[in-house]
């Protein structure tokens, strides 16, 4: 696994030569996810903002600060939809800095060196693609997850932490999450 | 045996780099590619390994060069091919991950030999270390056929002189090595056999034996091809006054 690992994820002792180090790529990974968690964190803010459960449910009836509610006069906090917006507007920056690393890949075979020319040697044609592909493609496919799952998380929060008088008629609309 | 059959590459730009090739060698043979800057000695090795594209046939043993025997063909370029950033034994390693008939101890053999650093990265070579590690990785990828272009830049004339003795001493009878170079009377002693490539034409293909029997030696035949005219400097200088001394 580790071999594996060595070979087809930039770094030193890789094929893909001419790439950044392992280790500043790892660094520039790390900073994108903070980042990405950091500016997805624009929900929390709102949700935070809207109080949208802080009402003791009690029998029918609602009270806060001890006094009793009623349901039909609570505010609808904001639709899901304002919630969400740009919450992962960096995510299609982050496909992007993959594809500029699959594109780096390719070119550190024909600069400085040709060493394109051995690749073109082996008997496996997929064995140049897989050495550039591999660490672009698991990068985005991993950032994906990582904002499908806040978006899920997120989702969950919404309409599970809030009371339901308070919702409005919403359903979620995922281009808003990436606008800027 | 490799065989190339009307071979023809135009660049774009209406540049005929090869005009009409036809040539063959076989195995054993060690064959010195001559010609001018621009000749066309690279891009006709780059055209029989499949780097560029051509109009003609080449056919190794008959069969076209695909993925599944051109490991049977190696290749060490002035413009250097290997890996910057992996050591000399990574690049063992690769290479005997990559081709089934890799030559080890040819490998470790040649590299003790032009006293390489094996765990450094090639990046940090010198320039004529580096060169080295682009012909040691061409001789030990176990092909058949090995091509050579400008192998000795950058290698000092020491170097050069036991290289080629070595040259000799490993290869083995069914290796064929395809070698371009300008150092003419250097490996004079070397090949069997000399192609002269003139404006991506081919204008001479001569064995030494053949020369040895005309009792011409291979600078002399190259001269006499390319027309070179001997009084040519004197006659320029003395158009500026001064003497060919």
């Amino acid at each position: 696994m580790k071999r594996w690992i060595v070979k087809y994820f930039p770094g030193e002792c890789s094929g893909a030569e001419g790439n950044p180090v392992r280790r500043t790529l790892l660094i520039l990974c790390i900073v994108s996810l903070l980042v990405l968690f950091v500016d997805s964190s624009k929900f929390l803010i709102r949700y935070e903002n809207s109080e949208p459960g802080e009402y003791i449910y009690d029998s029918d009836y609602y009270y806060w600060e001890g006094k009793r509610i009623d349901v039909q006069i609570l505010q609808k906090i904001p639709g899901i939809n304002s919630m969400m917006e740009g919450v992962f507007d960096l995510w299609p920056l982050l496909v992007v800095f993959g594809v500029a690393i699959a594109v780096m890949n390719y070119r550190s075979y024909f600069y400085p060196n040709k060493s394109i020319y051995v690749m073109k040697r082996l008997r496996s044609r997929w064995e140049l693609h897989l050495r550039c592909l591999a660490f672009p493609v698991v990068w985005i496919i991993f950032v994906t997850g990582v904002c499908i799952a806040l978006g899920c998380i997120y989702h969950h929060m919404y309409f599970h932490n809030t009371i339901p008088e308070r919702i409005p008629e919403t359903t979620l609309d995922i281009w808003r999450t990436l606008s800027w | 045996m490799v065989e190339l059959k009307a071979v023809n590459k135009r660049y774009s730009g209406h540049v005929d780099a090869l005009k009409d090739v036809n040539l063959s060698f076989g195995q054993g043979e060690i064959i010195g590619l001559f010609g001018e800057n621009g000749a066309g000695k690279t891009t006709l090795m780059k055209c029989i390994l499949g780097l560029l594209g051509y109009q003609g046939e080449i056919l190794l043993d008959g069969e076209a060069i695909t993925r599944k025997n051109i490991d049977r063909l190696s290749f060490g370029t002035c413009e250097l091919s290997f890996f910057p950033k992996m050591t000399v034994k990574e690049h063992a390693e690769f290479y005997e991950a990559h081709f089934p008939k890799f030559r080890k101890t040819r490998f470790f053999g040649l590299a003790e030999f032009f006293e390489l650093p094996l765990n450094r990265a090639v990046k940090t070579f010198s320039a004529g270390q580096k060169s080295q590690v682009e012909v040691i990785l061409a001789l030990s990828q176990g092909a058949d056929y090995i091509f050579l272009d400008e192998p000795f830049v950058g290698h000092d004339i020491f170097n050069r002189e036991d290289f080629y003795k070595l040259l000799l001493g490993i290869l083995e009878p069914t290796e064929t090595v395809f070698l371009s170079t300008h150092l003419i009377e250097e490996v004079e002693g070397l090949v069997s056999r000399a192609v002269m490539i003139h404006k991506g034409t081919i204008i001479g293909d001569v064995t030494t034996e053949e020369l040895e029997e005309q009792g011409k030696t291979l600078v002399d035949y190259v001269k006499e091809l390319y027309g070179y005219k001997a009084d040519r400097v004197s006659k320029s200088l003395s158009q500026f006054g001064g003497t060919d001394e």
